[in-house]
C-alpha cells in the first residue's frame, strides 16, 4: 500500500539524494561564476604581466610575473596620491555619514516631535531625485563655498549619496526596539544623549555595519561627482577619475591600467569580504522591521 | 507615615479616560499590589507613579514629597520591567552598575554595591555574561539587582513573573517575599492581573476594573469581605459561585423555584455567592439545591466537582481529596459557611444577623 | 483671539519639550539640506536661466528651455532610451538574481558564502574599471567573447559590441545587469532570511518541492519586499550615467546616450567644442525627475489597486 504522504518520483527520471542534487547545484554554480568573474580574474593576472605579453597566447596565469606595472601605475600614475584622496573622502564620509544618519535615525525612529510626519514625506518625496538632476547646483555651491576644486567638497557632497536610504534604516531598527529599555534608562536618570550613546547606538551595530559598507561601495566608487570637481585639478582626482583619465592619457600602457584597476577593487573586496555576513544580517534585521 | 500617596490621580489620552481619580495610600515599607483584569490601568499607574507617564489629574505624592513633573530618576523609585529590559550588549554587571556610573558614582563604590546586591541576589556567579547567555529566572534576578543597586525607596514590579513558566514563577513569588523581608523599609508597588500573586504578595490588594478602585484591603480582608460582586469574583481560586435568587418576605427564591432562609438585611438581595469550600454535598433529598456531577477534577488533597442545577448552571463545590465523585451522579448541596449576598448593583449587603442556612 | 494665542504657546511648548531631538537632527539637516533639498530647488530655478557655464551672466528666460527642449530630438531620444534601458535591465536583474539569491539560501549548500562573494564583485568594482575591462573582454580585435562566439559558430564575423550603433545598448544593458545583479542578489537573500525556516520543512512534509516551493511559498512571503526591491533597481537604472560614460560616453554617434549622459553633455560640455548650456540642461533634469516622479507615483498607486482587488477578491 502507498500512500500519498510518500515522496513520489514525479519527473521519472531516478530520484536524487539531496547532497547529489547539491552537489550537481555546487557545479554548475561554480562554472557559472567562473565566467561571471572571468573579467576581473583576467585583469588581475594581466596586471602581473611585462607589458609586451599583455595579449600574447600563453593562457592565464602569466609565465613571467611581475610587479613593475604596480609600481609605474602608483608613482607614475599617480594611483598613489589618487588611493589616499579617495580614502580620505570614503573615510570622512563614511564617518560623517553615520553619525549624521544614525541621530536622525533615531530621533525619527524614537520621537513624536512635531514635524516629525513632514519631514519623513519629505525624505521620502528626494528618493526619486535622480543624481544628473541635483550635480549642477552641488557644484556650484561647493564653488561658491571655495570647496569646488578641493577634496573636503568631494567628501562632504559624497555624504548625500545614499542619505536618505541609510536614515530609513536607522528609523526603521530603532522603531522595533522595545520601548523598555529606553525607559530603563530613564529611569536609571541616563539622560537623551546618554542613552542614544551608550544603550541605542551600540544596539544598533547591524545597520551600522550596513551603512558603512553601502557608503563605502558609494564613495568608492563614486564617479560622477569627483569627475566634474576633478576635472579642473587633476591632482585630486579619486581612485575611479584616475583610472578613467589613465585610460585617456595612457591607453597603450595596459599592464599598468590594469595594476591601476586592481588597486582600486582590491581594498573594497576586502573589506567586502569582512564584512559581508554582518551586512547581509543587518539588512535583513532592516528590512524586517 | 505615608510611602506613596496618589489623591485623585487620572489619566486621560485624547478623549479616553483610562484611569478615572484613583485616590491610593500606601505605608512606607508596605508592600502593595494592584491587581486587575487587562486594561483596568494598573500599569498606567505603577508607569504614572515611575514618572514614565504624564499625569492628567491629581497628585502623587512620594515620601511626602508632590513628585508631579519631576523627573522619573529623582523619585527615588526603581522599577523592573515586565521584559526585563536589561540591555542587551552590557554584561551582567555592567547592566546592574550602568545607571550609577552614568550619574558620576566613583568606580569602586559602584563595584562594592553591584557585587552587594548581586550577593543578595545570588547571581555572584553570572556577573560577566551577557543577558542572552541567561534563563528566564536568571534575567529576572538581574533586573531585580539592577533596581536595588539603585538603593532606592520604592521597588515599582510591573508583571515581573508573567514571562516564567509555571514552576518557576512559583519559585521566584517565595523569594520576592523573601526579599521584601531583608530590604525592610523599602516601599514595594506590584502590578499583575495574577490574584494568586497579590494575594500571596502583598500586604494589601488594590483591585482595580476600568480605571477605578473597586476595593482596597488586606488579602483576607478582601477574601473574607469582598465589597462587591467584581472582588468577589476576581479573588480566590476556584471563582466564587454565584446564584441568582429573588428576595421574597422570609425567604429566598432560587431559579428551580426551591427555597432559602432570608437573612436580615436593608436591601433585598439578588444575587447570592458562596465559595467552592462553603459548599458542602450532601443527599440529593435534603439538599438546599440539586443538580448533577458534571465534571470532577482531582487535584489531589481536594476535589473540585462541577455540579450542574436545574437551571443550568455549574456550580463548583470543594470536597476532600479521594471523595471520589461520580460523574453523572446526583448530589444535593447545602450551603455550610459564609455566603456573601449582592443587591441590585452588585454591591455587597451586610447581612445585620446571618440567617441559618444549612437544612 | 486667546484661543489662537494658547494654541500657538501650546504649539511652541511641545517644540521647547523636543529641543534635544531638534538638535539631534541638526547634522543630518546639514546634509540634507545642503546636498537634496538645495539642489532641486536651485535646479528649478536654473532650468529657467540662459546660463553659458559658471563665470557667465545668469539671464532670466522664463519657461524657454523647456519649449527648446520639446523641440529637441537628441532630448527625447535619451529620455526614450533611458525608459527602454530600464525596461530591458531591471526584468533582467530581478529575475537572475531572485534565481541566484534561492538558490544560494540553502544553508546546507557548503560553498554558499564564497559564490555570494564572487557575484558580488562586480558591485565593488568601480565603473571605470569595467570599463577598461570590458573593452578589452569585447574587442572585436581578438576580445576572449568574439573569440568564444567565433570557437563556438554563433557568429561568423568579430561582433563590435561598443562600436556598432544597433548593438551598443543591448551590450550595455548586459554589463549594467552583470555589474548590479550582486546588490539585488543580496537584497533578497535579506527577505529570503525573513521567511521563517519553519516553513520550507512544514512544504517539505508536504511533499512540495524543487520550483513549487520558490512559486507557492517563498514568492507569496516575499511579495512586500519584492516591490520595494523593484523600486530600488528600476530607479538605479535610471541612474546608469557612470557606467555609460566610463563605456561610451553616450557613442557611437549618440546611440547610448540616456538621459543623464545628456544632461552632463549639455550642462558641462567636456572636450572642448560645445557652449556649456547650464540651464538648458537645469531644464532637462527637471523634466526628466518629474517623469520619474510620475511613473514611481503611478507605480505605487498601480500596485495599491492591485492589491485591493486582489484583498476583495480573496474575501
Amino acid at each position: 500500500m502507498r500512500s500519498d504522504a510518500v515522496e513520489k518520483d514525479r519527473g521519472g527520471l531516478p530520484a536524487l539524494s539531496p547532497r547529489v542534487k547539491r552537489m550537481l547545484v555546487s557545479i554548475v554554480l561554480a562554472a557559472l561564476c567562473a565566467i561571471w568573474v572571468y573579467p576581473l580574474i583576467w585583469m588581475l593576472f594581466a596586471s602581473l604581466r611585462p607589458n609586451a605579453m599583455i595579449f600574447a597566447d600563453e593562457g592565464l596565469i602569466p609565465s613571467q610575473p611581475t610587479l613593475e606595472n604596480y609600481a609605474r601605475a602608483w608613482t607614475e600614475a599617480n594611483m598613489g596620491s589618487y588611493f589616499f584622496n579617495t580614502l580620505f573622502v570614503t573615510v570622512g564620509s563614511v564617518i560623517l555619514v553615520t553619525i549624521a544618519t544614525a541621530m536622525m535615525g533615531y530621533v525619527l525612529g524614537r520621537s513624536s516631535f512635531p514635524g516629525r510626519a513632514a519631514l519623513f514625506g519629505l525624505l521620502v518625496f528626494t528618493l526619486f531625485v535622480p543624481q544628473g538632476y541635483t550635480i549642477i547646483p552641488i557644484f556650484e555651491l561647493l564653488s561658491s563655498l571655495g570647496l569646488g576644486q578641493s577634496l573636503l567638497g568631494v567628501m562632504l557632497a559624497t555624504t548625500a549619496g545614499s542619505f536618505v536610504i541609510f536614515v530609513l534604516l536607522f528609523a526603521g531598527y530603532f522603531s522595533q526596539m522595545p520601548d523598555e529599555l529606553e525607559e530603563a534608562a530613564r529611569m536609571d536618570g541616563v539622560g537623551f544623549v546618554k542613552t542614544f550613546w551608550f544603550v541605542m547606538l551600540p544596539l544598533s551595530k547591524p545597520i551600522i555595519v550596513t551603512v558603512i559598507v553601502m557608503q563605502t561601495l558609494y564613495a568608492w566608487n563614486d564617479f560622477l561627482l569627483p569627475l566634474v570637481i576633478t576635472l579642473a585639478n587633476p591632482s585630486i582626482r579619486t581612485l575611479s577619475v584616475g583610472v578613467y583619465a589613465f585610460k585617456g592619457e595612457n591607453f597603450i600602457d595596459w599592464g599598468g591600467m590594469m595594476a591601476a584597476s586592481a588597486i582600486t577593487i582590491i581594498p573594497v573586496v576586502i573589506l567586502f569580504l569582512l564584512l559581508q555576513r554582518y551586512f547581509i544580517d543587518g539588512l535583513a534585521g532592516a528590512v524586517k522591521g | 507615615m505615608s510611602g506613596i500617596s496618589l489623591r485623585g490621580v487620572s489619566k486621560r489620552y485624547g478623549s479616553v479616560d483610562v484611569v478615572h481619580g484613583v485616590d491610593i495610600e500606601i505605608d512606607k515599607g508596605e508592600f502593595c499590589v494592584f491587581v486587575g483584569p487587562s486594561g483596568c490601568g494598573k500599569t498606567t499607574l505603577l508607569r504614572m507613579i515611575a514618572g514614565l507617564e504624564e499625569i492628567s489629574g491629581g497628585d502623587i505624592f512620594i515620601d511626602g514629597r508632590r513628585v508631579n513633573g519631576i523627573d522619573p530618576a529623582r523619585r527615588g523609585a526603581a522599577m523592573v520591567f515586565q521584559n526585563y529590559a536589561l540591555y542587551p550588549h552590557m554584561t551582567v554587571e555592567q547592566n546592574m552598575g550602568f545607571g550609577l556610573r552614568m550619574n558620576g558614582h566613583p568606580r569602586a563604590e559602584v563595584a562594592t554595591r553591584v557585587k552587594d546586591a548581586a550577593r543578595l541576589l545570588q547571581i555572584q556567579d553570572l556577573l560577566t555574561r551577557k543577558p542572552r547567555q541567561l534563563s528566564g529566572g536568571q534575567r529576572q534576578r538581574v533586573a531585580i539587582g539592577r533596581a536595588i543597586v539603585r538603593n532606592p525607596q520604592v521597588f515599582l514590579f510591573d508583571e515581573p513573573l508573567s514571562n516564567l513558566d509555571a514552576e518557576l514563577r512559583a519559585q521566584t513569588r517565595v523569594e520576592l517575599a523573601k526579599l521584601h523581608h531583608q530590604l525592610a523599609g523599602s516601599t514595594m508597588v506590584y502590578v499583575t492581573h495574577d490574584q494568586v500573586e497579590a494575594m500571596t504578595l502583598a500586604d494589601k490588594i488594590v483591585v482595580l476594573r476600568a480605571g477605578v478602585v473597586e476595593q482596597i484591603g488586606a488579602p483576607m480582608e478582601l477574601y473574607e469581605s469582598p465589597a462587591n460582586i467584581f472582588v468577589a469574583g476576581f479573588i480566590g481560586s476556584p471563582k466564587m459561585n454565584f446564584v441568582n435568587v429573588s428576595a421574597e418576605r422570609d425567604a429566598l427564591r432560587l431559579d428551580d423555584g426551591s427555597q432559602l432562609a432570608r437573612p436580615q438585611t436593608k436591601t433585598a438581595p439578588q444575587r447570592l455567592g458562596v465559595r467552592a469550600d462553603q459548599l458542602t454535598i450532601i443527599d440529593p433529598e435534603k439538599g438546599a439545591i440539586r443538580g448533577e456531577v458534571s465534571v470532577v477534577e482531582r487535584l489531589g488533597d481536594s476535589e473540585l466537582v462541577h455540579v450542574r442545577t436545574a437551571w443550568e448552571q455549574e456550580i463548583v463545590v470543594r470536597v476532600p481529596g479521594g471523595t471520589n465523585s461520580r460523574v453523572g451522579s446526583t448530589v444535593g448541596l447545602a450551603l455550610a459557611g459564609r455566603v456573601h449576598f449582592f443587591d441590585a448593583e452588585g454591591q455587597a449587603i451586610t447581612v445585620t444577623s446571618q440567617a441559618r442556612t444549612n437544612d | 483671539m486667546a484661543q489662537t494665542f494658547t494654541a500657538h504657546a501650546v504649539f511652541l511648548d511641545r517644540v521647547w519639550t523636543h529641543w534635544k531631538e531638534y538638535l539631534f537632527l541638526v547634522p543630518g539637516m546639514l546634509i540634507f539640506g545642503t546636498f537634496i533639498i538645495y539642489p532641486m530647488l536651485a535646479s528649478q530655478y536654473y532650468s529657467l536661466l540662459q546660463w553659458t557655464g559658471f563665470d557667465s551672466n545668469q539671464v532670466f528666460i522664463g519657461f524657454d528651455n523647456y519649449v527648446a527642449l520639446l523641440g529637441d530630438s537628441f532630448f527625447w531620444d535619451a529620455f526614450l532610451r533611458s525608459f527602454v534601458f530600464t525596461a530591458i535591465t531591471v526584468p533582467a536583474q530581478l529575475l537572475i538574481s531572485l534565481i541566484i539569491a534561492i538558490v544560494l539560501n540553502d544553508r546546507l549548500l557548503r560553498l554558499s558564502a564564497l559564490f555570494r562573494t564572487l557575484i558580488f564583485l562586480p558591485v565593488v568594482t568601480p565603473v571605470a574599471v569595467i570599463g577598461i575591462v570590458m573593452a578589452i573582454m569585447l574587442s572585436p580585435f581578438n576580445g576572449p567573447v568574439n573569440i568564444a562566439l567565433l570557437d563556438a559558430g554563433f557568429v561568423t564575423r568579430a561582433l563590435d559590441f561598443l562600436g556598432d550603433p544597433n548593438l551598443v545598448l543591448p551590450t550595455l544593458a548586459a554589463i549594467y545587469v552583470w555589474k548590479w545583479t550582486g546588490v539585488t542578489m543580496v537584497y533578497w537573500l535579506a527577505a529570503l532570511q525573513t521567511v521563517p525556516r519553519e516553513l520550507f520543512e512544514a512544504a517539505r512534509l508536504d511533499g512540495v518541492r524543487g520550483w513549487q516551493v520558490a512559486v507557492f511559498i517563498i514568492l507569496p512571503m516575499i511579495m512586500p519586499f519584492a516591490i520595494v526591491i523593484t523600486l530600488i533597481s528600476a530607479i538605479s537604472a535610471l541612474n546608469v550615467f557612470p557606467l555609460i560614460q566610463a563605456m561610451t560616453q553616450g557613442g557611437p554617434f549618440f546611440a547610448s546616450e540616456v538621459m543623464e549622459v545628456f544632461i552632463f553633455r549639455t550642462a558641462f560640455a567636456p572636450g572642448g567644442g560645445a557652449v556649456p548650456q547650464l540651464g538648458y540642461a537645469s531644464a532637462a533634469g527637471v523634466f526628466f525627475g518629474v517623469a520619474i516622479m510620475v511613473l514611481t507615483i503611478l507605480q505605487i498607486v498601480a500596485t495599491r489597486h492591485l492589491r485591493s482587488v486582489e484583498r476583495s477578491r480573496a474575501v
